[in-house]
Formats: structure tokens, sequence, C-alpha cells
């Protein structure tokens, strides 16, 4: 289990993370989502260790992130890892194995084969895509207990992001790891993680079950015979209205059912019901923080 | 084995080609110098070892390597991939320590060890076995040289501001244990480079690479920057059996040793600094400005006033020191973001040579710098804690106001510093008073 308590760090002067907590339960996938900018990818650094949060503690199984028996069992994968003019995969295999001794070459080879990834060639000839590859390959070799990756889906194209989703989701089932990742890409994220964070002003503004937090809304498709103005809906707890002519979306909080007892008292001439989706309830969240409208 | 271990191992394995190169080309320097120098001046002497050479890779690679050995620590991208890893800082801190300077004394040693087996061929001519000695005790520090390097690099967060901040400060370093030595009465320590040799030695060497153009020549000037140079120099008179400076050198070895323990202290205050800074530093300051206290910080108001005062007044050099000060604050901030204490240090460092030229019109002589030095003080201190006092008071109002306001909780001590500097101010100026008086009376 992963126990974030009371995190607070500034870049710069800035504040980036006020009194954020936590907790990841063991063999769960968490997804990390909010704005540009929101302090996802710091607060990855902390719990990696990298950044040594100026309040608060990072803990592992009870365990302080700082100690080196806990740091065996992470593996943080940023979104831009280093690697110099001259480097080869085999490179970044030779120095990982020294402060992982049980990663194996034939794990490591067999994700740079699935990616079609030669070790020996110089990562700096690598399009963005495959050096997240390599990376990836890497992180999954080391077979940590913690996994967090920063950005994730970041430049790879459609069928490297269902393999890495494929990959991870294997790693999970038979590691029993625990997975901390972030992107902007939420359809993705929806598909294998199983409950998310939301950072905003600087600290955990929403957090739960995706499944849980999904069904706590609703959307529809309404067609009115005369044309109508979105003031129709005033009164209901509607989220989010999409007008296109006759036709409105409308997601709103509570149970569906209900929901549509309520809509259908409109008089429409259609009305049907479909999914929302984790971006949905992610946008839903976004604007009704006022960031988009 | 543990992984500070295999890190160690990994790091020398990975570092081990440059290595080789360097020992290659230290050690054809070394054989080309120690060849051509034993064959030179064979009358009246036995001719000379050239082990000044030594010297000079020593101070090269313990400037160099730790730099090398560090750099990575500069790139924030690098520090997302090495800080997670299952190894603590310190151990971190250590592995690129050692190893920075196992390959500055593999270097050193190969060096040596070349020059040494050259030498044999001519010991009838040479005191050899005072050789280990120079070799132990030039290792030692060089060592210190690599630490100070480690810790001064260390302050800076990124590549260049290091390498900048590495270079003023040898020339801070070494010119300050000039000075010093100079005042204690010792114009020639063994351990110190001379800070004269320093200064008078550039029109000389621009000279030499212009004019003459002997490889040879050029690289022997060299030395004089190595702060192990009168160190070697005495070496080389106590080998190369001059009989008249033997007896003396070796007097002068033993008595001045003392200053080996001086040479110790900065070498493990260096390397605490290089443990302390490693392990406190903030990982998300990489590539930002450099704003150690070590840095720009100091160094800029150190060689501004210490250009101004080892140069006379009135000149137009002040006008060009001050231009570096401001260039200096310029690159600091990375732009025209000038602070109240820079631009305070400013204003000082233009009325200084104002006052200096009005003196000199004054009195029609040109004043010594020790004269200088005592004007300053004489006027400095009263408008410097003047000056402190104001901003104290000014502070302090704004704390009270802050506090007022429910932004601050507590005030800050401003009120000891108005105490101090107002005590310094009335000193002062009674000082001034009472020696004025005490000048119209006379």
């Amino acid at each position: 289990m992963i126990e974030i308590k009371n995190i607070s760090h500034s870049l710069g002067g800035k504040k980036i993370l006020e009194n954020v907590n936590l907790t990841v339960n063991e063999g769960s996938v968490l997804g990390l989502v909010g704005i540009n900018g929101a302090g996802k990818s710091t607060l990855l650094r902390i719990a990696s260790g990298v950044y040594i949060p100026e309040e608060g503690e990072v803990l592992y199984d009870g365990a302080s992130v700082f100690l080196e028996s806990t740091r065996r069992e992470i593996f943080f994968l940023p979104d831009d890892p280093y690697y110099t003019l001259h480097t080869t995969g085999k490179n970044i295999f030779e120095m990982y194995r020294v402060f992982y001794p049980d990663m194996k070459k034939a794990d490591f080879a067999k994700y740079l084969a699935i990616y079609g990834i030669d070790e020996k060639k110089p990562i700096r000839n690598f399009s963005k895509g495959m050096r997240r590859q390599l990376f990836i390959a890497l992180a999954l070799a080391v077979k940590p207990k913690y996994l967090l990756l920063d950005e994730a889906f970041d430049g790879l194209d459609p069928l490297s992001r269902l393999t890495f989703k494929k990959a991870i989701n294997e790693f999970v089932e038979e590691n029993g790891a625990t997975v901390i990742i972030s992107s902007h890409s939420l359809r993705e994220l929806e598909d294998f993680c199983d409950c998310y964070a939301l950072i905003d002003k600087q600290t955990v503004a929403s957090s739960g079950d995706i499944a849980d937090e999904v069904n706590k809304l609703c959307k529809f498709q309404i067609a009115f015979t005369e044309d109508k103005t979105e003031d129709i809906f005033a009164g209901l707890p509607t989220v989010k209205i999409e007008k296109n002519g006759r036709f409105f979306r409308v997601i709103l909080e509570g149970d569906s059912e209900e929901m549509a007892e309520k809509l259908n008292l409109l008089s429409p001439a259609v009305i049907d019901e479909m999914p929302v989706d984790f971006e949905e309830l992610f946008i839903s969240e976004v604007e009704h923080r006022g960031y988009t409208k | 084995m543990t992984t500070f271990k295999a890190y160690l191992a990994y790091r020398l394995k990975r570092t081990g080609i440059t290595t080789l190169i360097f020992s290659l080309l230290s050690v054809i320097f070394t054989i080309f110098t120690v060849s051509v120098s034993t064959k030179s001046f064979a009358i009246p002497y036995n001719g000379e070892t050239g082990i000044y050479i030594l010297a000079i890779i020593l101070g090269v690679f313990s400037t160099l390597i730790p730099m090398l050995e560090t750099a990575d620590f500069k790139n924030r991208r690098n520090l997302d991939t090495l800080y997670f890893l299952p190894m603590n800082r310190f151990k971190l801190a250590l592995a690129h320590y050692i190893s920075g300077f196992i390959q500055v004394a593999v270097i050193y040693t190969v060096s040596f060890a070349a020059a040494g087996l050259y030498l044999i061929n001519y010991s009838h001519h040479f005191r050899l076995e005072y050789l280990p000695l120079y070799y132990g005790l030039s290792l030692i520090i060089g060592l210190v040289m690599y630490s100070f390097v480690m810790f001064i690099f260390g302050q800076a967060n990124t590549v260049a501001d290091g390498v900048i901040f590495c270079v003023l400060w040898s020339f801070v370093l070494y010119y300050s244990l000039g000075f010093f030595s100079e005042t204690i009465g010792e114009y020639f320590n063994i351990f110190w480079t001379d800070a004269h040799n320093v200064v008078y030695n550039i029109p000389i060497i621009s000279e030499l690479y212009g004019i003459y153009c002997d490889i040879s020549e050029c690289y022997e000037w060299g030395i004089v920057y190595m702060p192990i140079n009168n160190l070697t120099m005495i070496f080389q008179y106590i080998i190369e059996v001059r009989e008249e400076y033997f007896v003396r050198s070796v007097e002068k070895l033993i008595s001045q040793s003392y200053m080996f323990w001086v040479w110790l202290g900065i070498g493990i205050a260096s390397a605490y600094g290089y443990f302390k800074t490693f392990l406190t530093k903030k990982t998300e300051k990489a590539g930002e400005v450099s704003d150690s206290v070590f840095g720009y910080v100091s160094l800029i108001p150190f060689f501004g006033f210490g250009l101004l005062l080892g140069t006379s007044y009135g000149n137009v050099f002040c006008i060009i020191v001050f231009a570096m000060m401001v260039s200096g604050y310029l690159i600091y901030h990375r732009g025209a973001k000038f602070k109240k204490s820079d631009i305070i240090l400013l204003a000082v460092a233009l009325v200084l040579p104002l006052f200096g030229t009005i003196l000199n019109a004054i009195t029609g002589t040109s004043l010594e710098h020790s004269e200088v030095l005592a004007i300053i003080l004489f006027f400095g201190t009263p408008i410097a804690s003047g000056v402190s006092s104001g901003m104290n008071i000014y502070l302090l109002l704004k704390n009270i106001k802050e506090r007022k306001e429910g932004k601050k909780r507590k005030l800050n001590k401003n009120i000891l510093g108005i105490i101090i500097s107002s005590a310094v101010l009335i000193i002062s100026v009674v000082a001034m008073t009472v020696s004025s008086v005490l000048a119209i009376l006379n």
C-alpha cells in the first residue's frame, strides 16, 4: 500500500502541492489526472523519492520512501528519461542491473522484442515513441512491486498503446504490482485503471473507484419537436449541456432512472441514454471547477 | 557485492576509456618534458628533472575530473533517473567522489611512474630517493584540490555556472592564501602559489605564447597557476642536486610543513561541504539560476572590490571593473533583475573610485593600496553601518505592518541588526571625529 501523507511542496517559490493525502491499495492501478501544471509530475517525483517534500511523508507498506529497502521495490519512469549521445538499450540495462540485481536480461529482451527495438542502437536515433517503449521494457523487466509512470502514453502510437496496456495488465496480474500512472489519455487510463485521483488547486480534489464515480453520472441525448433553449433543464442537476440544433446532450448527476423520469416530464420527442466515460467525468469535473466552458 | 560497491565498479568501468586516454596523453607530455629538461642546461648544472609537468597534470586533472564526474547532477532529467534508485544520496555522492579521485590518482601515478622510469637513467645526477616523498605530498594536496573543486562545482546548478565558479574560486583561494602568506612574512611558502606570481605572469604568459611559441616553455610557465608550484620547485632543488640549495630547501620543507595541515583543513572542509551540499540541495534546482552563497552572491562583490582595491583610483580600469560587476549580475540573474543588495553593492562600487579620484585630485599624489584600504575602512564603515541600520529599520517597520495585517506571525530579529549596526555607526563616527580633531591639533 502506498500512503501519501500531508504532502506540501513548492517549486521556485510557488506552491505546487498543499496538504496532499492519497492512499493507493495493494494491487491497484491508479490513474493520476489533472490539467497541465496541476502538479502530477511533482507528486510522482515526491512519491518516488526524487524530490524531498517540504512537508509530509510517503510510505510504502508503512516504510519511508527514503529507505533503500523500500526503494528496491519501486521503479519510477519519468516523462522524459535521460540518456547521453552514445547510450544504447544495453547500456541502460547494465546500469539498472547494478541497482536491481535480480533483473533478468531475458525479460528485458522479451519486452524489447514485442516492440521490435534493437538494444544495440543508440537511443538518440529512436523516435520519441520508441524511446518510451524501451524504458517501459526496462521498467517491466525490473519487476517492481510499485511502478510509477509519468505521462505513460506520451509518444506512443495507437498500436503501441494497446500493446502497452496489455503488458501492464499482464504485469499487474502476474506480479500483483501497484501502479500509479499519470496521463492525459483518459480513455486509455479507463481501460486498465481501477481508481483515479484528480489533482487540482494543489491538492487531491477528488479520488475513488472509476466505475463508482462514473456511475454517479448519467448521460442522455434528447430531441424536442420545437426549438428549445438550455433553460429548459433549469432545476435539474446538470453537469454539462451540449446543444446541436434541436438535439441536446445532457450529463446529470444522480441515478439514471430517476433522471430519465424527470427528463420525460419535459416531453421530449426522443430520449436515449448513453454511457458516460472517464474522460467525460474528468471534463465535467474540471468544467465544474471553472477551467473551461 | 553491495549496491555501493557495484555502482563504484560500474562508474570505474564506464570512465575507464577516458582515464586511459587521459593517462596516455599525460605520459606523452611527461616523457617529452622530462626528456627535453634532462638534456638542457648541462652546464653548470647536471640537468633538470622537468617534474613540474607532473604538477601541471595533477592541477589540470584535479580540476577537470570532478567536473566530469558530477556534471550529470546538474541535469534534472538525469536526476529523475538517479534519485529514485535504491541507493541513498550519501552513498551516491561517495561513489562519485571515490571514482573521480581514483581516476585522478591513476592518471597522476602513471605519469609519475613514467617520469620516474625515465629519470632512473640519470640516477647518478639526481637525488631520486626524494621522489616518493614528493609523490605522496603532491597526491594528498591533489586530493585537497579535487575536494575543493568538487565542493565549488557542487554549488552551481548548471555546468556553465560550475566552471565559472571553479575558475573564480581558484583565484580567490590562491590569492587569499598568497596574501595571507605574505602578511605573516613568508614571501615564499612552499604550500602556496604566491599571489604576485599569478598577477605578474599574465603579461609574460601572453608574450610567450605570442612571440616565442616554444611549447616546452609555454607549459613550463603554466605551473605558476598550480597551487603546488612552490612545493614542486623545492623538490626540484632537492632532487636536482644543487648543493647550494639542497640544505636550505630541506630546512624550508621542514620549517613550513605546518602549512600542510592548513591544506588538509581546507580539504576536509571542502569534502564535508561537498557531501553536505549533495545531501541537502533541492533536486528541482538543477538547471536553475545558481543562487548559492558560494556562487555569484559572494564572487561578484569579491572580484569587484578586489580588483578595485588592486588598481589606482581614477583609472579607466575602474569603469571596466564596474562594467564587469554589472555584467556579472546580469549573468547571475539571467537578465536585468537587480535585487536591493545588488544595487547597494554596485552603488558602493561606483562611489569608491569616485571617492578615490577626488582624494587623488586633492592630495595630488597616487595613493598606495594600503592607504586606499584604510580610507575605505575609515569612511566605508560608517556608510555601510548607516545603510545597514536604515535597511533594518525599514524591514522592522514592514514586519510590524505585516503582523498587524495578519500576514506574519512573528517579528524578524531586525532589532538586533539595528543595535549592532547603530553601535558600529556610532563607534566609527566617534573614531572619525576624534582622529580628525587630533589631526587638526597636530
